[in-house]
Parts: C-alpha cells; structure tokens; sequence
C-alpha cells in the first residue's frame, strides 16, 4: 500500500490504513521522542498523544509537502508542551564560545544512535531541546525562538552550553576508550 | 543552513531518520483514545461542502418554520387591507388547525366589520367552539350558535337542515351575479327567525369548502346573515330599502370596513375574540346592512389573496441556498512529492467555509414616536422614566468564503437590550385639619393669641423599579466582501437580520402613566416577531494560526418594525451598535 493510499484511508477512518501509517512512522517518530522525552516512559506519551493529534488532523494535510515532516512536527510540538518554560527562563542569554575539537568529528562518526541519544539525553532540558531543534531538525534560532518562546539570543547562548556539556562528555568517553 | 561544525552533519546524519522497534501496543490505546467527536469532526471536515450547505439548508428552513406564523398572519392581514376576506378554501385545504381558522375568523371579522365575513367564516371553518355569552347582542359571535330547525326561506335547497346542523355542499361557489339574483324573501326569513330558538349550541361545523361558492348556495349566505341579526330587527329595516339605499348603504359599509382595517389591522390574534366582540359592537352601532352581495364581493376578492398567499409560501419554500463550486476532495498527487520542508495548510484559490462564534456588549439607541398627536405627554414620561444600559449580542455565523473574496454568511444571533425603569409617584393617602391654639407672651401686658387650622397631608411616595430586557433571536443573512493582508483580514459585511423571536420583560408605563409589567407581553403592546433589520459592520480578523482566527467586528443594526403593535399609542423602534469579539475556525 502506497503512503498515498495510506492516508486516504487514515482520513476514511479506517482502521487498517491507521495501523500502517503508525507501523510505518511509529519507530522513527518514537526515536524523535525519545530525543525530547525527560524519561522513556514520557516518550511513549508523547508518541501516543501526537498520533492522536495525526489521525485526528489529517484531513488538514492538504499533500503540499512532506507527510513525514508534518508528522514529525506534530510530534516535536507535543513534547515541546511536556515542557515548561521555566527550563529556558532560567538561561543567562550571554554568548559564550566554543571551539570544536579536532578529534570530535571522529568520536561522533564512531558512536552508535543510541549511544549518541543518551549523551544528547544526559543535556539538561533546555539544552538538549534547543540542541535536538537546531542540530537535528534544523530549525535556526529565530524559529526555536518563535516556538519556544524565548528570544533567539537564549537559544544560542543554550546551543554553546549544549555543546560545550556535549564536548566535555566526549572527551571523558575519548579518555575512557583511550 | 550554514552549519559550522562538521559534528553537528555527522549528528543529524545519525539520529534524524532513526527508527526503533514499533511500539504496536500503543496503536490501540491511540484509537481508543481518540474522541468520537473528532473522527465525526473529521467527517464533516471532509465533506464540509455538503455539511456547510447543509447547515444553511437546515437554518433556511428553520428560519421559514419559525417565521411562518408571522408570514402567514402579515398575508392575513394584507388581504384584510385589501377587503378580501381571508381564504376559505385555503385554510380547509391546508388543514389550519381549528384554533386557528377561528383566530383568522375573528381577524376578518374585526377587519371587515360586516357580517358577510361571518358567513365565510362559518362556511369555511369550524367555529363551533366560539360559543358566546350574549346570542342576540352581536353579529359577529351569536351567528355562529343559532339552532336552525325550520329554514323558510327562498332557495333552502342548498340547505340541509337539521336540528343542530347546517351542511354546506362542498361544491359552493360565491358569485356577486348569482347572489344579487337571490334575494331573500324577508317576510320568509322572519318567520324562520321568529320560529326558531336562538340557543347557545353550535350549527355550522364540518363544512370544507374549496374555496368558491356558487350562485345556487347563495342564500344559505342570506340565511345565516339573518340569524346574525340581533332580533331581526335590522332584517325587517332592509327588506324595506330601496336599490339606491342598497348601493348607498354598500358604499358606507366599504368606508366603515377601511375605518376598521386600519384601527385593528395588527391585533394580536390572541385577542381576536376580543377584538371581534369589538367590531361587532362598531358594526351594530353603524347599522350596517347585511348583504349577499358583500358576501360575494369579499369572497371574489379573497381569491388573489388565496393565490398570493400561495406564491409567497411557494416563493419561501423555493428559495435556495447559495451554490459553490468549491470541492470536496483533497488533492493527493503531491504526496509522493520528495521532501521539500514543512507543509503547507493554505487554502488559496478554493471556496471554503468557516465558523465563528461572536459576542460582545450593544448599546441601543430608542426613538420612540406618537402614532397621533395626542401621546406626547405619554412619550415624555416613557423617556423619563427608562434609562437604557449597556446590553449585549452574539451568536454563531457560517461564512463561505469564495476564491475572490465575497462571503455569504448565515448562522443564529441573539440579542439584549437592556434599560433601567423607574418612576415615583406621590399619592395623597389622607388629609386632615388640626385646630391650633398658641399663645405668645411678648411682654407684660402683651400676649398675642394664636388661633387657626392646619391641614395635615400624608403623602406616599411610591417608586417602581425594575430592569427590562428585550430579547431578540435573528437569523442573519449577510454579504461581504473580506481583503486579506497576511495575517489580517478586513471584512465588509452587510445584509438583514431575520427575527425569529421576541420577547421582553420588565415594566412600563402604561398610557395611562401606570406601571405595568410587560413580561411575556403581558399587555400585549409588542410584537412577538420584529420582521427584518438592516445589519452593518467592519470585521477586524487576525489569523492566530492555520484554522483559527480572532475576530473584532464594530456593527451596527437598525431595525425596520417596530417592536410595538399597532394598536399601541407609540411606535419604538431600536438602532443598535456594537462590537462583537470572537473567533472564527476554517474548514
């Protein structure tokens, strides 16, 4: 069955065409998750409440564009609701530097997505959200600052943290290996 | 992008299009979790085209339902207007309840003021239950109740007389020729009046009749308009006239009949039996001569008003919705399409429909006019004593909205207006004189003493206060015309506002400067629907996001009616401004 035929069917309601369409996303958009998810139980939420919204707003879907990244949106935005605004509220919005290591490209093309997913995931909340949205998704700070509603200097000035937490693992995980 | 680390590509390259196992358990909870309400919200989404007009159908006939009563009483009463008695045979045929065939009975009565329409009443509806208390004193009621037993007249034949019943041949056509051929023989008709009893039982029931009566019927007209006369009396002064005081005395009663249309042409129907008693006196005091040939005038005129009543039921009915050529299905051939970003939800180039839901306070202005010259002291004290306040409206509207701009919109509104009432009024409850004595020592050997009446009036002050409300539900029907400039919207819209419903509450005064209470129209001064207002406004709409909008609408209605019946002194009528706030959802 064609994706085309699929959502045909997902906006008919039926049953078997909804299934498909969550077996041929579910995975994909469950890693999303996990990727914003505070803990793995928050990312099944997430997952569940944003197909509801999927199936439920599909006859919006007018084709103009990627089904897939109108899912994934969906998906971002719901687990964007599981957080409070507070995580970025707290953020001083002064740009700090960051260099990146020369050894580091390396590190990242050896490690695994899982591995990947639980550095990104040991992030404190606002970094992680702004890291996932700009380095993942490709939002660029003035968007983040749109949908988080904070101001675009916050979303780099957590970016460079972002990083810099995420370099300093690396090299501990590099010594490690080492 | 730009991006600037190469670890970020590395990043996105690994984790953007990562899948875990499907979690194929939550499937289910999601479908259980989706609401029934969203996969039929999902439905009408689809099919929106077919739901909008649908919706618009529905509230078309609606409105027609709701608007019908008043339709067909206006139709009544332009027939009365016009001297043409309201259809017999159209009533029997569309089988209009018997209350109201009485009700209508009355109306014409009180219009036409003679007894010809007595006999069209009794011909064409059953009018059995309009017992009254007096039989002899008026034309209009104790027609309905006599008791033929023996009809000695010239043509009885069309008359089937039993002790309690008269039956009328269906087949009956009024003729102005026939029935000036058939005169009756007085001297005949008295006897059968003198011979029978007058009792308070009904006769004349059962008959349908189809509209016309012909000449050979005639003079069960005749028959029954002389059993209408008190007495006979009158009976016995006309068989007497000549031609030319017949034709004059047809003149007088023609003049008399528009005296009474305009006087009484919007009564309620509620109070038609009243009403009726009313005109009959008029009449009695006219002396207005009975005639078979009035009896078919008035039957040969209510003819046109049949046949307009019927095209404009037929016009009503008929009237269609608004077409689009806007489709229904979703265009899928780009789905395949290779990924070029986010998607994008705009609907440019289609007809679309949206609902919006508005509400926001109203103030009225009140023009209130004498309908002659004498209440204008009434009209000073209504002014003084209401205070209007801040009132509200709003509703729920359907627009379809078209590629080049023009909107159609439809939906239910309600709205309140709302004013202060209070006067005082000082009523003496009692007056005395009390003698008084007093002695003033001015000096030795100077005393002034005091002596007289004082008059002691108590006065009680009493103020009535209440805070009315008029309470209106329309139907709009509008046209606009909306230019978009990104997220903002400038709407113009105008149209009429169907009443459906109203209805007030609170007190007045009354012309006789009394508070009363006019709740439920207690004093049946309104009326119970106002017709059409003229509806004016600028919509201000920001579009908060892909389906929704907020909506700031400054308006402005005026209506054409007034709220007041014609039977009352002032004629009231409202202009209103407001600003509705709300929002609105695309489909």
């Amino acid at each position: 069955m064609s994706l085309e035929e699929i959502i045909k069917g997902c906006i008919n309601e039926n049953k078997k065409c909804q299934r498909e369409l969550f077996g041929l996303l579910g995975g994909k958009m469950l890693f999303v998750c996990k990727r914003y998810a505070r803990y793995p139980e928050e990312a099944k939420d997430i997952l569940q409440e944003g197909f509801i919204k999927v199936f439920d707003n599909i006859t919006k879907f007018r084709g103009e564009g990627s089904f897939e990244g109108w899912v994934r949106r969906i998906m971002i935005n719901t687990a964007l609701k599981y957080y409070r605004k507070s995580c970025f509220q707290k953020e001083i919005s002064g740009l700090e530097s960051y260099q990146e290591g020369s050894e580091e490209p390396d590190i990242y093309k050896q490690l695994g997505e899982r591995e990947l997913l639980e550095l990104i995931n040991q992030l404190p909340d606002g970094y992680k959200i702004v890291f996932n949205l700009y380095v993942i998704e490709g939002y660029s700070h003035k968007e983040i600052a749109e949908t988080l509603a904070i101001s675009a200097g916050t979303s780099r000035s957590q970016l460079v943290k972002a990083r810099r937490m995420l370099q300093k693992q690396i090299q501990e995980l590099y010594k490690i290996v080492i | 992008m730009n991006r600037q680390y190469k670890s970020d590509d590395i990043i996105k390259g690994k984790m953007a299009d990562f899948s875990l196992d499907v979690p194929m358990d939550l499937f289910d909870q999601i479908d259980q979790k989706r609401s029934f309400g969203h996969k039929v919200w999902n439905q009408i989404r689809l099919n929106r085209n077919v739901a909008g007009f649908s919706f618009l159908a529905l509230l078309l006939v609606t409105t027609g339902f709701l608007s019908y009563n008043n339709i067909d009483s206006k139709a009544s009463q332009t027939a009365q207007l016009s001297q043409a008695s309201l259809t017999i045979g159209d009533l029997a045929v569309d089988g209009i309840s018997k209350v109201e065939a009485n009700q209508k009975a009355n109306m014409t009565l009180e219009v036409q003021g003679n007894a010809a329409n007595n006999n069209i009443d009794r011909a064409g509806f059953e009018i059995s239950s309009k017992a009254q208390s007096n039989p002899s004193s008026e034309i209009g009621n104790n027609s309905f109740k006599k008791e033929v037993e023996d009809l000695n007249i010239d043509k009885g034949e069309s008359i089937n007389g039993t002790k309690n019943q008269v039956f009328v041949d269906p087949k009956l056509n009024f003729t102005e020729k026939t029935i000036v051929a058939n005169t009756v023989n007085s001297s005949n008709i008295k006897s059968a009046v003198a011979k029978n009893e007058i009792i308070n039982t009904d006769v004349l029931k059962g008959i349908k009749v189809d509209g016309e009566m012909d000449a050979e019927h005639s003079e069960l007209k005749e028959e029954q308009i002389q059993f209408s006369i008190p007495q006979g009396k009158k009976l016995e002064e006309k068989a007497n006239q000549t031609k030319e005081e017949y034709d004059k005395e047809l003149i007088v009663n023609k003049e008399v009949s528009d005296q009474m249309t305009i006087a009484g042409i919007k009564e309620d129907s509620a109070n038609a039996n009243e009403n009726a008693n009313k005109s009959a006196q008029i009449i009695n005091k006219a002396n207005l001569a009975i005639r078979t040939d009035l009896v078919a005038n008035q039957s040969m005129r209510s003819m046109p008003s049949i046949q307009s009543m019927q095209s404009m039921q037929s016009k009503f009915t008929n009237a269609s919705p608004f077409a689009s050529n806007s489709e229904s299905s979703i265009g899928l051939a780009s789905l395949v399409a290779p990924d070029n970003g986010c998607a994008n939800f705009g609907q440019k180039g289609k007809s679309y429909f949206t609902v919006e839901a508005v509400v926001g306070p109203d103030y009225s202005f009140k023009s209130m006019n004498a309908r002659s010259t004498e209440p204008s002291d009434y009209i000073g004290a209504r002014e003084t004593s209401e205070t209007l306040q801040l009132g509200f409206s709003g509703g729920a509207r359907v627009s379809l909205v078209t590629p080049s701009g023009m909107i159609l919109k439809s939906g239910l509104m309600y709205a309140q207006i709302n004013e202060k009432f209070e006067y005082s009024t000082e009523t003496i409850v009692s007056e005395s004189e009390m003698p008084i004595m007093d002695t003033i020592i001015n000096g030795p050997a100077d005393t002034t003493f005091l002596s007289g009446v004082v008059t002691v009036t108590q006065v009680e002050n009493q103020v009535a206060k209440s805070y009315n409300q008029y309470r209106m539900v329309d139907v709009p029907f509008l046209i606009g015309y909306g230019i978009e400039k990104g997220k903002f919207n400038l709407e113009l819209n105008t149209g009429v506002l169907v009443n459906v419903l109203f209805r007030q509450r609170g007190r007045i005064l009354d012309p006789s400067l009394n508070p009363v209470v006019i709740t439920d129209n207690a004093q049946n001064y309104f009326n119970k629907t106002i017709g059409l207002s003229v509806y004016g406004s600028v919509g201000l709409v920001f579009r908060t996001g892909v389906d929704w909008a907020f909506i700031v609408e400054p308006n402005v209605r005026y209506q054409f009616n007034p709220i007041t019946k014609s039977t009352y002194p002032i004629i009231q009528k409202h202009l209103t401004a407001g600003l509705y706030l709300g929002g609105r959802y695309y489909f």
